[in-house]
């Protein structure tokens, strides 16, 4: 339950509810198009066309797409449809949060998606895509030139968009954060197949990437043990495992892989590592966050921190 | 000027209120027990000559006053063999830390002792009730106060007519097409009994404080301070057709608003028409309520995030609330602000919401400002 609160910022800007009858009031700020509540059907659309009409839209860099169906849950299929029928006014866009959407306004596990590689294609110069719900989603064939930050948050990753992220050809991404999540919430996963994600299926995947997150991973135990040796952990900086079930075995691991010094930073946040491992891993002199340490619970009350 | 007070002298409530009229001043606070009322061991004509403002205080915390309340409101049960069945479990209850149960002959009990009073007070006019008994009996019923707040215009969050049953509620929302709503017991306090459930095709959660526990003998609720989750439709369903046969109030669900601390809404103290004490309850999850682990937020943050005029509309709302409450000093108000900031509401407002200690206002706390105002409005009348 951990997306307890709306983006205050996104891409460097502060983000506001896009206001239908001021419209662009400060092209620096990323305006939030989301449902109405209790307003009009199809208000996103609509306030969305006055955004695309504004005079200052030229001057926008960044956007953010919050809850877009009030009670039912509709595919947001509309929207991207749009986005991409308006393609040649986007093409300055940097940025784009889609699915900004908090545990209150709907459950991250219940969010029904689509494919989005209508909208990634038209946009080659998108730099930011960070979408939200996992439900139906795809990203499409992800050759793209612009983007350097890919961000994915599902309660529940399925295998088809893992096989995605694997075969994308993504030149100049740098930032690859993928909210894997749990089984009972869509995640279809393998091992190999979230290793994929960053090995690639060709040579020279992702050849500019820095930071690695696998995050909210009910499997991260596995994935700690697969990084043994493994040559992504000679060309990043960060390795971000935070908020998953990270146990002591996955601690160890970590701790037994001599590549892991070369990170400069080792994000673990929320994690079942016990004291004495997290003392262990402390010495190993890479920065680390080990905060939100569960250490009381039983195996039965463990938890990942976002499925539901 | 004499104060008196019928509370549970052990309680801090009572303590605080004590000490307050000592503070300012006054004769010690004639203090009247509700061990004693119920027993009916108390003098009222000589209570009530001797008295020139009266504040009722909560009854609660005390296991003793609780069963003979719950006795009491059992007696109003028109089913004779039900009532004589009732009676013999409620006299042999042992005091179960956080059981949920009888919260409805409780409300009924309290409610009947209320009107009670209330014909004792007739017979002295003189006395001013800080807050009246109708008042604290309207606010103790949800559903009866969120129809008053309705019909008086105040923004109230959209509610279900009654709900008898989790099959009601269910058809009663496809009917509505209201895919999340919270359903609370009509006359809990304290986020007791509350579910915040949410369905969307064959799929159900209830995030609640709600514990339901199955055992050999029957099923039983408690309150949880972990608040857990529920997907399993028979589970929520049981704990509703439970907790339904203490009447509840269903509202929408309405998401509200976000600072980087999870949701927020705020608990208004109005003391006197003005709304000077307000607590931000800041929560990760759909309850805000403290004492389930959830933090306070300070005014601050909260009024540069969503703007001063937007806080101060939420006080008005607050106070306005009260206002059209019957006779009525202070109240908490709960009000929300919707997530996209453009809808608020009340939640819901409590007669005893005033506890809130080490809150300072003009260097008084809540217990302070009562005893000023009930001084002025007394002097008033003088």
């Amino acid at each position: 339950m951990s997306f307890s609160s709306n983006a205050t910022y996104f891409n460097g800007q502060k983000v506001e509810d896009f206001n239908i009858e001021k419209g662009i009031s400060n092209p620096a700020i990323a305006y939030r198009f989301r449902t109405d509540y209790d307003g009009e059907q199809d208000y996103v659309i609509k306030a969305l066309n006055r955004f695309l009409e504004d005079p200052k839209f030229s001057q926008v860099q960044n956007f953010v797409i919050g809850m877009w169906s009030d009670e039912h849950d509709d595919s947001p299929s509309p929207i991207l449809e749009l986005l991409a029928t308006n393609k040649a006014k986007l093409q300055q866009i940097k940025g784009i949060f889609f699915g900004d959407i908090t545990y209150e306004e709907n459950e991250v596990s219940w969010i029904e998606n689509t494919s989005h590689a209508v909208l990634l294609e038209a946009l080659p110069a998108l730099e930011v895509y960070q979408v939200r719900g996992g439900n139906g989603l795809l990203l499409g064939k992800l050759h793209h030139q612009g983007l350097k930050k890919l961000i994915v948050q599902t309660g529940g990753m399925g295998s088809d968009l893992l096989a995605e992220v694997a075969q994308a050809d993504l030149p100049n991404l740098t930032h690859l954060e993928l909210w894997l999540g749990a089984e009972n919430y869509g995640f279809s996963g393998t091992v190999e197949q979230v290793m994929a994600t960053y090995r690639g299926t060709k040579a020279n995947h992702l050849p500019a990437l820095n930071y690695l997150g696998l995050r909210n991973s009910e499997i991260v135990d596995k994935i700690a043990a697969a990084l043994k040796d493994d040559p992504i952990l000679e060309r990043i900086e960060t390795l971000d495992l935070s908020k998953g079930v990270l146990s002591d075995v996955g601690a160890e691991a970590l701790f037994d892989n001599p590549s892991i010094k070369n990170l400069k930073k080792l994000n673990l946040q929320h994690n079942y590592i016990s004291d004495d491992w997290a003392e262990k891993l402390n010495d190993l002199g890479v920065k680390i966050d080990l905060s939100e340490r569960n250490t009381e619970e039983e195996e039965d009350y463990r938890y990942v921190e976002v499925g539901e | 000027m004499q104060f008196t007070i019928i509370a549970n002298p052990e309680n801090r409530r009572c303590q605080y209120f004590v000490e307050a009229v000592h503070a300012a001043g006054l004769p010690p606070v004639q203090v009247v027990s509700y061990v004693d009322v119920l027993n009916n061991q108390v003098d009222w004509d000589t209570i009530l000559t001797n008295t020139d403002s009266l504040r009722i205080e909560s009854f609660g915390e005390n296991f003793e006053v609780w069963r003979k309340l719950v006795l009491r409101g059992n007696r109003i049960e028109p089913d004779l063999s039900q009532q004589i069945t009732a009676e013999h479990e409620i006299k042999s209850l042992v005091f179960e830390q956080g059981r949920i149960q009888y919260s409805k002959q409780l409300y009924q009990g309290y409610q009947h002792w209320l009107q009670d009073l209330q014909q004792k007070l007739d017979a002295y006019p003189a006395v001013q009730v800080m807050n009246s008994p109708k008042s604290i009996a309207l606010m103790f019923d949800k559903m009866a106060c969120h129809q008053h707040f309705s019909n008086h215009q105040i923004s109230v969050v959209p509610a279900l007519p009654r709900v008898v049953n989790y099959t009601d509620l269910r058809q009663q929302m496809t009917a509505k097409g209201w895919n999340r709503v919270f359903v609370k017991l009509n006359y809990g306090s304290s986020a007791s009994g509350v579910l915040a459930l949410r369905v969307n095709g064959d799929k159900i959660q209830a995030t609640t404080s709600v514990e339901l526990i199955k055992t050999l003998h029957g099923v039983k609720l408690y309150n949880s301070l972990q608040v857990k989750q529920y997907t399993n439709e028979s589970d929520i369903a049981l704990i509703i057709d439970i907790l339904a046969q203490e009447d509840l109030i269903v509202e929408k669900w309405i998401p509200k608003a976000t600072s980087e601390d999870g949701i927020f809404d705020l608990r208004i103290v109005v003391i006197d028409g003005k709304p000077d004490y307000t607590v931000v309850r800041q929560s990760q999850l759909p309850m805000t309520n403290l004492h389930l682990g959830n933090k306070r937020g300070t005014a601050k943050a909260i009024q540069e995030l969503i703007g001063i005029e937007k806080w101060q509309s939420l006080h008005d709302l607050a106070t306005q609330a009260v206002q059209t409450l019957p006779n009525t000093l202070y109240a908490g108000v709960d009000v929300l602000l919707s997530s996209n900031y453009k809808q608020q509401y009340v939640l819901e407002t409590n007669a005893f919401g005033d506890l809130l200690p080490h809150v300072l206002r003009d260097d008084l706390d809540t217990y302070q400002a009562t005893v000023k105002a009930a001084i002025a409005r007394w002097k008033a009348n003088q």
